[in-house]
């Protein structure tokens, strides 16, 4: 009997951790692979990430360049939304990328909008081959602006590079733009793969560190909770697999 | 309330709200506030506050702050900080509930200033009961000194009143875990000695080393111990209603806590309409307590959880202890903890949140602590943060963000009630239409002479390829099913010249005209991006320079002309894809089209209205006919059906081959054997799928990846058997089902000015604002003027660059 309340006590007082922790750091703890001799969890951070832009500008492409690794000339409009995982490593931490790929016309902007929030870095894509969808982008940062949370992490990027004979945006305008809303920007082709990882790379880069300086400044004072001991916390119990973003 | 929480705007609101001018000094401003409170002397519901915006605004700004402060909190709930939110928390709730206005915008910012309170609570009863059970055992943190006199009923002997030194000592290290607990429970009767003024107080079960026990202690006695201003508002509210039919004050400090073994307990009996409860733990053993705020259900619920039970034979409201569950079943026992609250109190909560607009403050007080006791047990997961809520919190929450009516924050409601469904009768499908069907069915000179009998055969079987040609233009309303075929021809003709005179308008629109022509050059530029990536895996599309491509993009610009205010939008050229693979020439394709999208355009609609509405409608019918779909996707942050969407947007377009979409949609356009069967399509799709929508816990990411993975992998045939027998399954059940349910159907004809149903509202999921379909045209207004001002003359130009996002932008926000 002793046993077990301590055993459920330790059970709360994980569950606890993984709540605030994912609370704190808006990350999703749901991944835990779950059994009674063997737990692993399959990375170490979620990031939420979001791809918006005008319609056509290759944002799918992007995704699929990026989680595939290959190009589909047989393009298909998105519908609503989609997501792919793909998951890096870094530094020795395992980052599980969840990218949000939505519908760039305006009109699904009312549905669209909700996944904002959630989101903990917004992926801005551009045609330099279409002036307007680069016009737009300063539209789309408004909207960032307004709905996701204000210390989401962007990056701007000018797709489809390897056209350069339809060129109408030049890297330098968009490098202009990018200083001016003080965020990162490449010239990425999801055709020839140029810039694509690096892209999601120096995001998810950034979010980490963000992440981990977060994770610090509010870690010692007593009985807070730390990183580590989440990980190092691990014991199977059925219930709170389903924890989730509070 | 404890007054000296307060801060000084809040002392003054306090004050004003009673009649009193605001003083400079703090403390004669507490002292008079304390005195005004203890005395009743509240003139509350006279006052009436001037700036009701300027109050939104401030309470709004408070509640953040007080989010903070919230975060911060992490010791148990006798803490200062914890009490000070509470009291802050139960101030802002008085005073939002003081709000009145009419303006709906307003009232829409009330209630989700409510709901965010409602949240804070919850969220603070997480922090404080999970956190102090977690820190039981391993660090005692209790400071609250056990109380000198415990009773403690045992099985054999009777032993009242025993100062028990060693239970005592053993009770310091152990303080337990606390289970449940609910405030506000008066002790009626010891044995059988009635008390002639219930004593109030908390009534807890407690997981302690030696087993589980229901323990109560009077409230003074835990608050005496570790408070000195002994003001807790959430109990003093609950103290002073007893104190109101009482003066017998001495009673208090008399009464010692109970503490019944839960392996004693051999019965318990409810009465009163669950008000009050009975705890029989030998035949000389009996305690009678009455739950003040709320009633027993909760406690029950967790005494179940713990203990079986049935009901014993000769009393309705008795319940015979069996035994306590084992101790595997541990984890089972506190799933239905953590599950009742969504079963029974949420309801509970909405509707007192409801009725707090109309009570006044004392309710409101009272009632709070009810609220954080029934919502103690819910664990954080099982607590979507609403979308509003998280809204305000991250101060992305303006004033007049949404004019939405009030109603839709009160109706997201799950009723309790279930209801009973006939069985689904088995369903045969039949042959496709074919030419003999066909010529029995029309005259000589080519009139249809039986139209709904084609449709019903339609409905059940499709039509036979070859004839799909001439059927469909019947079917979406280009060729009425009474014209001849000479009527027909001439019909087609004139059709024709419509076409064209149409086509040619945009045809020859001149590059000049086009740069000062934004919203006609930004649908030309969507409409040539789709074009491009429009099945283009089919052999009729593929390839590069496919003439099919510049049909489609004739018609879809030709569409453009014909309906400009809805233009061009992503997901039409899927429509018209398979329509003109079928009529192979742009003049039919064009006006099958239209017909086609004169049934769908509302999924269109500039503020996704029509696509809101029907995610709304979808959820109501599935709650119907699969409320363990729709309660699994309520507890899974689902319930906006956004995983949907694009079977509804396309019409399962992007869901079937290319052959399977032509029978589907046919099907569709038969209008049989309702209105909307395309939603009992989704609802049988979803509950033919819910397994795989429901395993391993699957939140809404998991879902959408499901669903949107279904893609190609449907058994038509056995969807459209399943959708037609659900059909048939809640015609028969008639009234049983929801009104609401019954109009989306057209069981019963919807009432077009009576839009909320009282007895059904419930079942409107109105998380989507629906709003009336003409709406959505207005935003449009500026562009119409425009259009109707310009003259098409000149020659074809060539394509600018300019989004069609801007043009509507300026409406959009």
């Amino acid at each position: 009997m002793d046993k077990y309340i301590t055993l459920k006590a330790v059970q709360f007082s994980y569950k606890l951790q993984i709540i605030i922790f994912s609370v704190k750091y808006n990350t999703q703890v749901d991944d835990y692979t779950l059994t009674a001799s063997n737990m692993t969890k399959t990375y170490d951070y979620l990031f939420k990430l979001l791809l918006i832009g005008d319609s056509g500008v290759g944002k799918t492409s992007v995704l699929f360049r990026f989680s595939e690794d290959a190009f589909n000339t047989t393009f298909i409009s998105t519908i609503g939304i989609d997501f792919k995982i793909r998951t890096i490593e870094m530094d020795g931490k395992r980052i599980k990328l969840q990218i949000w790929d939505t519908a760039g016309q305006e009109r699904f902007r009312t549905i669209t909008t909700a996944y904002y929030r959630g989101a903990m870095g917004i992926i801005l894509v551009y045609d330099v081959t279409d002036a307007k969808t680069f016009e737009n982008i300063k539209n789309w940062i408004r909207n960032i602006e307004e709905n996701a949370s204000a210390d989401v992490e962007k990056i701007l990027l000018g797709n489809k590079c390897e056209l350069e004979e339809r060129r109408q945006v030049s890297k330098e305008r968009g490098e202009r733009l990018a200083v001016e809303h003080g965020i990162k920007f490449l010239e990425t082709s999801a055709k020839t793969g140029a810039n694509v990882e690096e892209a999601f790379l120096t995001l998810a880069r950034d979010i980490k560190t963000k992440t981990e300086k977060k994770l610090e400044a509010s870690n010692p004072p007593k009985g807070s909770i730390q990183l580590k001991s989440v990980e190092q916390n691990r014991k199977p119990t059925s219930w709170f697999s389903k924890c989730s973003l509070l | 309330m404890e007054v000296f929480r307060l801060d000084d705007e809040e002392l003054e609101y306090e004050l004003k709200i009673r009649g009193y001018s605001v003083i400079d000094d703090r403390n004669v401003m507490r002292n008079l506030l304390r005195g005004l409170i203890k005395t009743g002397e509240n003139n509350l519901e006279n006052y009436v506050i001037q700036n009701p915006e300027n109050e939104i605004s401030i309470c709004t700004s408070k509640l953040r702050e007080l989010k903070n402060f919230i975060d911060k909190i992490n010791d148990n709930k006798y803490s200062d900080n914890y009490r000070t939110a509470d009291t802050k928390l139960s101030h802002l709730l008085g005073r939002i509930d003081r709000i009145t206005t009419t303006d709906p915008k307003l009232l829409k910012s009330r209630s989700i200033l409510l709901k965010t309170i409602l949240y804070l609570m919850r969220e603070m009863e997480t922090r404080t009961s999970v956190g102090a059970k977690s820190n039981a055992l391993s660090i005692p943190q209790y400071n609250i000194t056990p109380v000198s006199r415990t009773l403690v009923i045992t099985n054999s002997k009777m032993s009242t009143n025993l100062p028990n030194e060693q239970n005592n000592t053993k009770k310091d290290d152990d303080q337990g875990t606390e289970i449940f607990s609910h405030q506000g429970v008066a002790l009626k009767k010891t044995n059988f000695e009635h008390k002639s003024d219930p004593v109030t107080g908390t009534l807890s079960i407690i997981q302690h080393k030696n087993g589980k026990f229901i323990e109560w202690k009077s409230t003074e006695l835990s608050f005496e111990s570790d408070n000195t201003d002994a003001e807790w508002d959430v109990v003093d509210t609950v103290r002073r209603r007893t104190c109101s039919t009482s003066s017998n004050i001495e009673n208090y400090q008399q009464l010692p806590p109970i503490k019944v073994a839960m392996s004693d307990l051999r019965s318990y009996k409810i009465k009163h309409s669950s008000r009050q409860i009975s705890l029989i733990a030998s035949a000389n053993m009996r305690y009678s307590f009455l739950f003040q705020c709320g009633n027993s259900d909760s406690f029950i619920c967790a005494l179940r959880a713990i203990l079986q039970t049935r009901r014993a034979g000769n009393s309705r409201n008795t319940y015979i202890v069996v035994g306590e569950r084992e101790e595997s079943k541990f984890n089972k026992s506190f799933n239905e903890i953590n599950i009742f609250p969504d079963e029974v109190s949420q309801p509970n909560v909405w509707n007192f949140m409801r009725s707090l607009q109309h009570r006044p403050y004392e309710t409101t007080m009272q009632t709070f602590s009810k609220l954080t006791d029934t919502l103690l047990y819910r664990t954080p997961e099982q607590r979507p943060v609403d979308a509003e809520v998280a809204e305000l919190l991250t101060e992305s929450f303006h004033l007049s963000e949404n004019d939405k009516t009030l109603e839709s924050d009160y109706t997201i409601i799950d009723e309790a009630k279930k209801i009973i469904l006939e069985p689904r009768p088995r369903i045969v499908r039949g042959a496709p239409l074919n030419i003999q069907d066909w010529a029995s069915r029309s005259d000589s000179e080519g009139r249809v002479t039986d139209p709904d009998g084609i449709k019903q055969i339609i409905f059940k079987g499709g039509i036979e390829p070859p004839l799909r040609y001439k059927v469909w233009k019947y079917l979406l309303n280009y060729y009425p099913w009474n014209y001849t075929s000479a009527e027909c021809d001439a019909l087609h003709k004139q059709k024709m010249t419509e076409y064209f005179v149409m086509k040619r308008q945009w045809q020859t629109m001149t590059l000049e005209q086009e740069e000062r022509f934004s919203s006609f050059r930004d649908r030309k530029n969507l409409v040539e991006k789709d074009v491009n990536r429009t099945d283009r895996t089919l052999p009729f599309y593929a390839g590069e320079n496919n003439p099919n491509l510049k049909l489609l993009n004739d018609i879809l610009m030709t569409y453009v002309m014909y309906n400009f205010d809805l233009g061009y939008v992503q997901g039409m050229s899927d429509l018209l894809s398979p329509i003109l693979y079928l009529m192979g020439n742009e003049v039919d394709a064009f006006w099958c089209f239209v017909g086609f999208m004169n049934r769908v355009y509302h999924n269109f609609d500039l503020d996704q209205a029509g696509m809101k509405k029907q995610l709304s409608e979808l959820y109501s019918l599935l709650k119907v006919v699969v409320p363990e779909l729709t309660d699994y996707f309520k507890k899974h942050e689902s319930s906006n059906m956004f995983f949907c969407f694009r079977w509804l947007l396309v019409h399962f377009k992007r869901e079937f081959s290319q052959d399977e979409i032509m029978t589907l949609w046919e099907i569709f356009w038969t209008d049989l054997p309702c209105k909307n069967f395309h939603l009992l399509f989704c609802v049988a799709i979803l509950d033919v799928e819910r397994d795989g929508l429901t395993q391993d816990g699957n939140g809404f990411t998991e879902i959408l990846k499901y669903v949107n993975e279904l893609s190609c992998k449907i058994d038509l045939c056995k969807i459209l058997t399943e959708a037609e027998s659900i059909y048939e399954q809640l015609k028969k059940s008639g009234e049983n089902i929801p009104l609401v349910v019954r109009q989306i159907i057209g069981l019963t004809p919807a009432d077009e000015n009576d839009s909320d149903n009282s007895d059904d509202e419930s079942f409107v999921n109105t998380t989507y604002p629906v709003s009336s379909p003409s709406r959505t045209l207005d935003d449009n207004d500026s562009i119409i003027d425009d259009i109707e001002k310009v003259t098409f003359t000149s020659e074809t130009g060539e394509i600018g660059f300019e989004a069609f996002e801007r043009a509507i932008s300026s409406n959009y926000y």
